[in-house]
């Protein structure tokens, strides 16, 4: 009840994705995520100027491809 | 945490140029409500930086301990109550101990008895020495070399060593007591000579004068 409470409220449910966003455009760290096919659907602006390549560009790309010396996604 | 050395194109392209870049990476899968793989999720670590700097200091590192290990004196790193921490090579050759042999004894071992009397317990950096001294070292407690040594404080991190260089100056010595010696023959054969010999330089004034001279000219050698 509270949480449905907090959730109206302090409109979490706005704050908390932009949070999530705001953190990951912020973060020193290179972020990717890939789509079971190993395709790459999401990159943070760490990882657009680690790798060289802004987001709309590698967005979609084989992560193969894309990032061929760096493949931990091979396994797990 | 994978390391992976990054290089050609397009993934591993820096920011800056085709520079390699070194990452750390991690990687794990994402599961959708049910449990089922859904993606991955990579986040990569720029660690270039850190590993430039660790190379850098080996590099360093390399330089310094091949300038150590090829000096032809010899050098001991030693802790300030004089226990041998590390030493090259000339000083196992000069002192005829293994380097392992040598970490395990101190300063008091390396002397001979009358000068371990005189060590200080403590190294001071009063007591170091900014110019050289000689004394006597034994070699494997057999026998003795005549030696120049030269101390110095050095911070090690937190800690206060003592580097000790040492030159083996048997040679020197042995140049300059036959230097010596050919100086008193040559002072002896003047003397005895029956001639007189006078020895002028360029503006002819009297460096030498012998006993023949004093005799042939009635002035003594001494005025």
């Amino acid at each position: 009840m509270a949480v449905v409470w907090g959730l109206f409220r302090f409109r979490l449910l706005d704050v908390v994705p932009i949070a999530h966003s705001a953190l990951l455009d912020s973060m020193d760290n290179a972020v990717i995520v890939l789509d079971r096919q190993g395709r790459i659907v999401d990159v943070n602006p760490a990882a657009e100027r680690l790798i060289a390549l802004r987001a709309a560009e590698a967005i979609g790309q084989p992560a193969a491809d894309a990032l061929p010396a760096v493949q931990p996604w091979r396994s797990g | 945490m994978v390391e992976r050395r990054g290089g050609g194109p397009p993934g591993d392209r820096a920011g800056e140029g085709e520079r390699l870049r070194v990452c750390d990476a991690s990687s794990s899968t994402l599961r959708g409500r049910r449990g089922r793989a859904i993606g991955r999720l990579i986040v990569l670590r720029d660690i270039t930086g850190r590993k430039q700097a660790e190379q850098e200091v080996r590099g360093s590192e390399l330089k310094y301990r091949t300038l150590f290990e090829t000096s032809t004196d010899a050098i001991f790193v030693e802790t300030l109550d004089g226990r041998v921490l590390d030493c090259n090579a000339a000083a196992c050759d000069m002192l005829g101990y293994t380097k392992e042999e040598l970490t395990r004894l101190t300063v008091a071992d390396l002397v001979p008895e009358e000068v371990a009397r005189t060590l200080p317990d403590l190294i001071t950096e009063e007591l170091t020495t900014g110019g050289a001294f000689v004394q006597a070292a034994n070699r494997r407690k057999t026998s003795r070399l005549p030696v120049e040594v030269n101390t110095r404080l050095v911070t090690v991190g937190e800690e206060q060593l003592a580097m000790v260089c040492v030159r083996d100056v048997s040679a020197r010595k042995r140049i300059e007591q036959q230097s010596n010696e050919r100086r008193l023959y040559l002072e002896s054969v003047l003397a005895c000579a029956p001639d007189a010999i006078v020895a002028l330089d360029s503006q002819q004034r009297v460096l030498d004068w012998n006993r023949g001279a004093e005799e042939l000219f009635g002035y003594a050698r001494e005025r």
